[in-house]
């Protein structure tokens, strides 16, 4: 049997563009002068809801699109050990977890005491070990910084890390007063004023993001 | 009273006549003398000498034998000696070969065509010295059977006898030849007589074989036999002489021989003169010369035959293993070795199609002469490779070679016989018809390769040399430290020394920032939390991912103390899955010592999916998006939460990030809501460039802002109290300084590298 | 921290996050087969605990347990919710994956939405109020700073997003200084970023060698 149900453009947009629109006056509307919900505040929380829970099950699709595509690499033999271990430790985690939920629920035990075992003594040294080897990568990568490209906004870019390095170090901040104050002002002033730029050039870029969904010139949802 | 059916006119006559009366054929077979035998047998291997010394017993003695005595009776016949040279050999294909001979001398020379008269030339009457023993009469049963292809090989051959009726049925062309080659024609009656009756013992397959087969020596049908078909196409190749008169009659030459023969042979036949691979059998010498400068004097030659004339050569270069069937080669097989053969087909087919009706046949016949040459090598038999050499004649074969049959009938010398108009059946003049305007078949060549052992070892080495070309050397590589390498491993090398002489020191000398160092909203922030009465709800938002746990947890561990310090319940949550986690980690393990226990003193909400979305429902209905704590409890029913309806309810919310972007959602999504409720937040270092601007200001949306190493060390000068950010601290220090240290060295390595470098001319434009 | 004291649990646990530490740190050598083992490891483990922690911190609560102990109203708003999220499960199977589309749309019409209502009321208005109110708090300079480092890195914003010959031979003086202002600008913000980025990574190196020297001393001193 061959399924071959399309939910086309239209449609999807029409539902992005409602529910999109519902919750944008919810920020406007959703409450009245007293403080009081709104129906179009209901309206709003009710979606809010639904959004978290919808997450949640596309979190636990991205899980079955990661099973899936390492499941192809075992049949494929594509690094198909490594494939095998990441799923053996995923199937683990999986069935600890589903335990200590069980067990909570049947025998009012804390939960996930087991599966804590795994995060803290599996995941935490691994993911803090990732950051410590990008220190190494990055201690090379700040001494090649100019050897790419020589110009002045390089120079600018290098002269500011030296400088909030040096400001940095408490010794170095020590002995130089005035060295730790530039260090302040950089990141006071200038690097303010930068951030703010970039800030204000994100939310108008987001602002200008949302409207083209809300008004259906992106249907980033495969319509 | 029996009567004997003429094998040349057709016509019977009584038993006791020994020629025709008619047309004077002879009736009985000739007989071969001893003294043949005894001659020829120098040159024939031991079993032959044995077959002939075994004759005169009995021809069915010995059973092996009864099939080539069966063919010697006729020559066993003592009435005519004349015919004792055609069995010399036993062989009828030499036999028929010295008739082909003689066909071609016999327009040039009188004395030869005198042969068929019953007078043998000089060369040939020797043998006749000695009587031939006694033979056993033919069975007249299988003579009749043999009759019918006898006659029809007899017409063909000579047309003799009705010569009338065959040029009734000739095509003009055939009646021309037939006229120009009419002394040949009376000079092959003698070929049927001296063909072997039918022996009783003759099994089928000879019986009714073709005449072309029938003629073949005994002695190579038994080699045949054990020769493969290649072989036995070559064999025919050369008694196509004793196959002429089936040229002239398609219908038996089909029976027995195969296509191409009978074209190839019908081509050499009509041509004036003898081939050269023909001619060169008068003259051993010249045969050998031949074949030497063959292979150089034939450019249009391909080069299978001549790889096969020398391998044939190399073969009978160590001759000393031949075998005994092996040294019986006969030299139709050797000259077919040097490749003569070959190229006179090849060379002489086009002029000898002018001669025949229909071409196109003579084109599959020159195809299926060079598929049998491929086929013969291909098959790498013996026999092909233990070829004679050319003048390696036996005696017995030179004695009874016809050497009057020269080279100067070249086919060329007398030209292509007109077919069409008024010179119709005129040679050497010029041709009506332009060759080129003569439809004939594209000629196929074997699509197979032939590659003699040497070209294959030449091919293996050239293959070798290729690879070797292709095969990089295994050469020891140089260790090159570049100076890119050598900053990579010195800058790591010394950042793990430091950083682990640091660790391990446990030193705690480096003063920590104070006075100016501490920033005005960290004095802020302090005096936010000190501000906090016992059980305040404060909610705590642990955003961060495990990688950055070392430096986060270093920087708001201070915070966090000074908020148990005060007694606040706390209300921990996440939009990081790994954020519960994280926090129940920090409370119980870097936190441990104010004995905070979940549902009391602090709840831990867990995670909010949703990103945006779900921090602003979370806003909005907290209770609703969050209703169990990350252990399984009522969460709203617990202490920490009880009187939070909304996040507006809470004394103080602190996040704690490392992401700028998630600082940023919970700006524009909680701290709206927050009313009068601050929002303080301890963020990464990375985070704090990007922060700042919500940080400053008079109305500032971040009331407080700690970031990083440095400023949870000068918060805990800020509460007095040193924490976890103090044990790092003097490490950090030691880290910044060699990092500095190194990228002041990477950076004059690279201006001095930089400035230094020679420009390169697309550089300098 | 005593070995004595340690459990059994921690005890091993501590041992498997040294191990896999050294796996990690193995990377500063080189791309090798214990760094690859340690990451799918990670993957794997980190896969499993989200999915285990979503499943109990959102599935269970929002669509499982009202069909258990809920009322009408839950029962019914939880149906509601769970229509979406099998569509949204369909997107697991590539035949199947385009009945999905409506719960992206409205997954992406929320997200829209609140982007933009975000982006406005937490980042453009507060950070253009905080432009205009910088000469109350700020010196002249360091105010004048803030204010052309903002607008010109905004404008540098502007300007990247297109690039027309014409119209850059054809700009004005100032906007030329405005663009080269604001690259600068954003290159003193982005130098500022990765000094942070430097200095988080080497605490996360400092923290991993800690934990190393911890778990060394408790073997070496068990006491």
């Amino acid at each position: 049997m061959k399924f071959n149900f399309k939910f086309k453009s239209p449609v999807s947009t029409a539902i992005a563009i409602s529910v999109g629109f519902v919750v944008l006056l919810g920020y406007i509307f959703g409450t009245n002068a007293r403080g009081e919900t709104t129906s179009l505040g209901f309206l709003r929380n009710y979606f809010l809801q639904g959004a978290i829970i919808w997450a949640s099950v596309a979190l636990i699709v991205g899980v079955f699109n990661l099973v899936g595509v390492h499941l192809h690499k075992i049949r494929k033999n594509e690094g198909g050990g490594y494939s095998f271990v990441l799923l053996v430790s995923l199937i683990v985690t999986l069935g600890v977890g589903i335990y200590d939920i069980l067990q909570t629920h049947l025998h009012q035990e804390l939960n996930f005491q087991r599966i804590r075992w795994i995060f803290n003594y599996i995941q935490l040294p691994i993911e803090t070990s990732l950051m410590a080897v990008l220190a190494i990568s990055l201690t090379y990568a700040a001494a090649r910084l100019l050897s790419r490209r020589l110009n002045l906004f390089s120079i600018v870019f290098v002269g500011v890390v030296l400088l909030l390095l040096i400001g940095a170090a408490p010794q170095i901040a020590a002995q130089a007063p005035l060295l730790a104050e530039f260090r302040d002002w950089i990141l006071r002033v200038p690097a303010l004023a930068g951030a703010r730029g970039i800030l204000l050039g994100v939310a108008l870029g987001t602002i200008a993001t949302g409207i083209r969904i809300l008004t259906g010139s992106d249907r980033p949802y495969g319509g | 009273m029996s009567e004997i059916r003429c094998p040349m006119c057709g016509k019977n006559n009584p038993d006791q006549l020994e020629k025709c009366q008619y047309c004077q054929a002879r009736l009985t077979p000739f007989f071969v003398s001893g003294d043949d035998a005894d001659r020829g047998d120098s040159g024939l291997p031991d079993w032959m000498k044995s077959e002939f010394e075994d004759q005169p017993s009995s021809t069915a003695d010995a059973e092996p034998e009864d099939w080539l005595a069966g063919l010697r009776p006729e020559a066993d016949s003592p009435d005519d000696e004349d015919a004792a040279p055609f069995d010399d050999s036993g062989d009828d294909w030499l036999g028929r070969m010295r008739g082909f001979d003689d066909e071609d001398d016999a327009d040039e020379s009188e004395d030869e065509s005198s042969i068929f008269d019953g007078k043998l030339p000089e060369w040939m009457s020797v043998p006749e010295a000695k009587e031939p023993p006694a033979a056993p009469e033919p069975d007249p049963a299988a003579e009749d059977a043999m009759l019918d292809w006898l006659s029809k090989l007899d017409s063909g051959n000579q047309a003799a006898a009705p010569p009338a009726a065959e040029s009734e049925e000739l095509p003009d062309w055939m009646l021309n030849f037939d006229s120009n080659n009419a002394p040949e024609a009376e000079s092959t009656p003698e070929i049927p007589a001296a063909s072997p009756e039918p022996d009783p013992e003759l099994p089928d397959w000879l019986t009714h074989a073709a005449p072309a087969v029938e003629s073949a020596s005994p002695a190579l049908e038994s080699d045949g036999e054990a020769l493969p078909d290649w072989m036995f196409s070559a064999d025919n190749d050369q008694p196509e002489s004793a196959s002429i008169p089936d040229e002239s009659q398609p219908a038996p030459a089909g029976d027995g021989l195969p296509d191409w023969m009978s074209k190839e042979f019908a081509a050499e036949k009509f041509d004036d003169g003898l081939p050269d691979w023909m001619s060169g059998q008068d003259d051993p010498d010249h045969a050998a010369a031949l074949s030497t400068i063959l292979p150089d004097t034939s450019p249009l030659m391909p080069e299978w035959p001549t790889d096969f004339e020398s391998d044939s050569k190399s073969a009978v270069g160590i001759g000393a293993d031949l075998t005994p069937s092996d040294e019986f080669e006969p030299d139709w097989l050797e000259t077919l070795g040097a490749g003569t053969s070959a190229e006179s087909f090849e060379l002489e087919a086009p002029t000898l199609e002018s001669e025949l009706s229909n071409a196109d046949n003579d084109l599959f016949a020159l195809d299926a002469l060079s598929d049998a040459f491929s086929d013969s090598y291909d098959a790498d038999e013996p026999p092909a490779d233990d070829l004679a050499a050319p003048a390696d004649l036996p005696d017995w074969l030179q004695a009874m070679r016809p050497v009057e049959s020269s080279a100067a009938h070249h086919p060329t010398e007398h030209g292509p016989i007109e077919q069409t108009g008024p010179l119709a059946g005129l040679s050497g003049v010029l041709m009506a018809e332009p060759e080129i305007a003569r439809l004939k078949k594209a000629p196929t060549f074997t699509s197979k390769l032939e590659i003699t052992p040497a070209q294959q070892e030449h091919v293996r080495i050239f293959t070798d040399l290729l690879n070797n070309e292709g095969t990089p050397k295994f050469t020891r590589e140089p260790i090159h430290i570049s100076t890119q390498n050598l900053l990579r491993w010195v800058s790591a090398l010394l950042l793990i020394f430091v950083v682990a002489l640091g660790v391990m020191s446990e030193s705690q000398t480096v003063p920590p920032p104070s006075g100016v160092a501490i920033p005005a909203e960290m004095l802020h922030l302090a005096d936010l939390i000190e501000a906090l009465a016992p059980t305040d709800p404060v909610l705590v938002s642990f955003d961060f991912e495990p990688g950055t746990s070392g430096e986060m947890n270093a920087a708001s561990a201070a915070v966090i103390d000074h908020l148990m310090l005060k007694g606040a319940y706390l209300s921990l949550v996440s939009t990081s899955p790994t954020g519960p986690a994280l926090a129940e980690y920090f409370i119980h393990t870097i936190q441990s010592e104010h004995g905070y226990t979940s549902g009391i003193q602090y709840t831990n909400l867990g995670y909010i999916p949703g990103g945006a979305s779900g921090l602003l429902g979370f806003v909005q209905m907290p209770s609703r998006i969050t209703p169990l704590s990350f252990d399984g409890m009522e969460a709203w029913q617990t202490p920490a939460l009880s009187g939070i309806q909304s996040l507006a309810d809470y004394k103080l919310v602190l996040l704690i990030t490392d992401n700028p972007d998630t600082a940023r959602t919970w700006l524009e999504q909680v701290q709206p809501y927050l009313q009068d409720t601050p929002l303080i937040a301890v963020v990464s270092a990375q985070a704090e460039p990007i922060l700042h601007p919500y940080a400053s200001g008079p109305n500032a949306q971040l009331s407080g802002l700690i970031s990083g190493l440095n400023g949870g060390a000068a918060y805990e000068q800020v509460i007095g109290k040193p924490n976890l950010a103090r044990v790092y601290w003097d490490t950090l220090n030691y880290a910044l300084m060699a990092a500095v240290i190194v990228l002041l060295i990477g950076v004059a390595a690279n201006l001095m590298s930089h400035f230094t470098r020679k420009k390169t001319p697309g550089e300098a434009t | 921290m005593n070995i004595a004291t340690m459990s059994l649990a921690d005890l091993s646990g501590a041992l498997l996050g040294f191990t896999l530490t050294i796996f990690v740190l193995s990377f500063i050598i080189g791309d090798n087969f214990l760094f690859r083992l340690a990451t799918h490891i990670f993957v794997g483990t980190a896969a499993g605990y989200t999915t285990i922690v979503t499943l109990y911190n959102i599935i269970l609560p929002h669509l499982i347990f009202p069909f258990l102990d809920g009322n009408r109203g839950e029962i019914f708003l939880a149906v509601s919710f769970l229509v979406p999220s099998v569509l949204l499960l369909m997107k697991i199977s590539p035949r199947l994956s385009p009945l999905g589309n409506p719960a992206v749309a409205i997954l992406v019409g929320i997200g829209a939405a609140v982007a933009i209502g975000g982006a406005t009321f937490g980042t453009i208005f507060p950070q253009t109020v905080a432009s205009m109110s910088v000469f109350e708090n700020q010196t002249f300079i360091n105010a004048l700073v803030i204010l052309v480092g903002t607008l010109s890195t905004l404008l540098y914003f502007q300007f990247s997003t297109r690039k027309n010959e014409t119209q850059n031979q054809s700009a004005s003086l100032l906007t030329r200084a405005l663009r080269w202002s604001g690259k600068t600008f954003i290159a003193i913000t982005f130098g500022a970023l990765f000094a942070g980025v430097y200095i988080a990574a080497i605490t996360a190196l400092i923290e991993r060698f800690m934990y190393l020297w911890q778990f060394i001393k408790i073997l070496i001193f068990p006491a």
